[in-house]
């Protein structure tokens, strides 16, 4: 009798536990529209649909999805399956799969599917539906994987922590979905150094800039080698030869100006009325520069510069401003630039050595000699 | 201004020698109050020197005579140790933690060593008005 009762126990144990694993909660399904991400972070999708039953779901999906193989027949979705998942489902649970995923949400997923008695074949009745919100082709999947490869690539360690955490689920949701992309493979390798200075304000000065919030930052000048508390009004962070910079008004200047992240120490968001500058002079600001910090007093004005042919090959071929205008001769190359004369400009042209001969303005070509 | 906020000074004040380290900003918290330098090496010392906080750094109310001793550093060692700089072309941001002071007008000295040298970082008659601050989000 004992040993009756404990099987009754036991039986019930594993009544209770397969009935857990029905309450299985899916969380953070993508839902991609017209190629823009919505993650569902938050709202967990609540459905008392089990894993291998969701699991079949995504694989009948994707097989009424195959515009290369159209009105499939309940076989051929078995098949599918079984290549899919190991495991061959019968005709019955496929059938009864379909009753599920044609009911309305949140039990199903309102899927329009149909039998096709001319084709012999199931189909969705809206060629563009999908249980995952997907409404895309294979190309555009394909062009969405290559997106997400590079920006796994450019975006891992370049911007803040929590960007990283997103963008990691991405990829994980994307590998889920995608379980052929290989996105451990790097194809796609960028200039970038972890552990620079001033990076760890990235988030801070990032949520400054967009919500227009003033901050207070302590400031140390390679140049003048002196410390300046500031407050600054952010509007934008720009990246230039691998730094990062923050423009923003500055109070004590009574201007914009450029901040190396480097040079940043403890910024702290203000409750403090926030000085806008128009979209128009940010645009500018940076416009006719190469790099961030213009040369004090110097005006736009013609910089012609001439380059031996080895040299000149580099400044065609990557061109440093718009305004870039050029004329070979058997010796090199003559390069005209309509600039404001930068920091970073001086700075390019020293590394040419001299490879590289400013012509005019007479008072560049000083500087440089010097 | 309610007195249970975080208020920001911005100072950019020197100390009492040219040697002293620039006395940056001032946060009264109702926690606590933080004091930011930036120093910078001198040329004078080898390899820039050193750097260090006298443990009985004090800062002093002038209106009330209260004095409020240091309680916390960060980027600067508490004497006997010593930040040796490596050249003179060397910089140091730090902060200075001590207890907090009233949220309303008043004058402070900040005093590492009462009748110091020119060596120590004193800085005396900072006036801290209340509409000058800024609240700290």
């Amino acid at each position: 009798m004992i040993l009756g009762f404990l099987i009754f126990i036991l039986l019930f144990l594993v009544r209770v536990l397969l009935n857990y694993d029905a309450k299985i909660y899916y969380h953070s399904v993508i839902c991609i529209r017209n190629k823009i991400f919505f993650i569902y972070l938050s709202k967990f999708l609540k459905m008392a649909i089990s894993k291998s039953a969701y699991r079949r779901y995504k694989v009948i999906d994707s097989v009424l999805r195959n515009k290369s193989r159209k009105y499939p027949s309940i076989e051929e979705i078995q098949t599918a399956c079984e290549n899919a998942l190991d495991l061959k489902p019968s005709l019955d649970t496929l059938e009864k799969d379909f009753r599920n995923m044609k009911m309305p949400e949140p039990d199903g997923f309102d899927a329009p599917i149909a039998y096709c008695r001319q084709n012999r074949g199931y189909h969705y009745k809206d060629p563009n539906f999908s249980i995952n919100g997907v409404s895309l082709s294979y190309k555009d999947v394909d062009s969405i994987k290559e997106a997400l490869e590079i920006l796994q690539s450019i975006g891992s360690s370049r911007v803040s922590e929590s960007f990283n955490y997103a963008l990691n689920k991405i990829l994980v949701s994307y590998k889920e979905e995608f379980p052929d992309g290989n996105s451990m493979r790097k194809i796609i390798e960028t200039e970038s150094i972890s552990g620079s200075r001033g990076f760890e304000h990235f988030e801070i000065l990032f949520l400054a800039c967009k919500n227009k919030t003033p901050l207070s930052f302590t400031h140390y000048s390679y140049q003048k080698r002196r410390f300046k508390s500031v407050i600054v009004h952010p509007v934008l962070l720009k990246e230039f030869d691998n730094f990062w910079y923050l423009l923003g008004y500055s109070e004590g200047h009574n201007a914009l100006r450029t901040f190396g992240f480097d040079r940043i120490y403890e910024p702290m968001l203000l409750n403090r009325k926030f000085i806008p500058t128009s979209a128009d002079i940010v645009n500018n600001y940076y416009k006719d520069i190469y790099g961030v910090y213009p040369i004090e007093n110097q005006p736009k004005q013609e910089i012609v510069f001439f380059t031996s042919t080895i040299v000149s090959n580099y400044f065609e071929a990557y061109p440093i401003h718009g305004s870039q205008t050029s004329k070979k001769n058997d010796g090199g190359c003559v390069f005209k630039l309509q600039l404001v004369p930068s920091v970073e400009l001086l700075k390019l042209f020293r590394s040419y050595g001299s490879e590289l001969i400013v012509m005019q303005p007479e008072w560049l070509f000083e500087e440089l000699k010097n | 201004m309610k007195k249970n906020k975080t208020i920001l000074f911005t100072i950019n004040k020197k100390g009492h020698s040219i040697g002293n380290p620039d006395l940056l900003r001032i946060i009264l918290s109702p926690e606590y109050t933080k004091i930011d330098f930036g120093y910078t090496a001198k040329e004078k010392y080898i390899s820039g020197g050193w750097i260090r906080m006298e443990k009985t750094t004090f800062i002093e109310i002038i209106e009330t005579g209260e004095r409020l001793v240091l309680t916390q550093a960060t980027g600067i060692p508490i004497r006997p140790e010593h930040h040796y700089f490596e050249s003179k072309k060397d910089w140091r941001y730090f902060s200075l933690y001590f207890p907090a002071i009233p949220q309303t007008n008043s004058t402070i000295n900040i005093i590492e060593i009462e009748n110091g040298t020119k060596n120590d970082f004193n800085y005396y008659t900072i006036s801290l008005k209340m509409v000058d601050g800024v609240e700290v989000l």
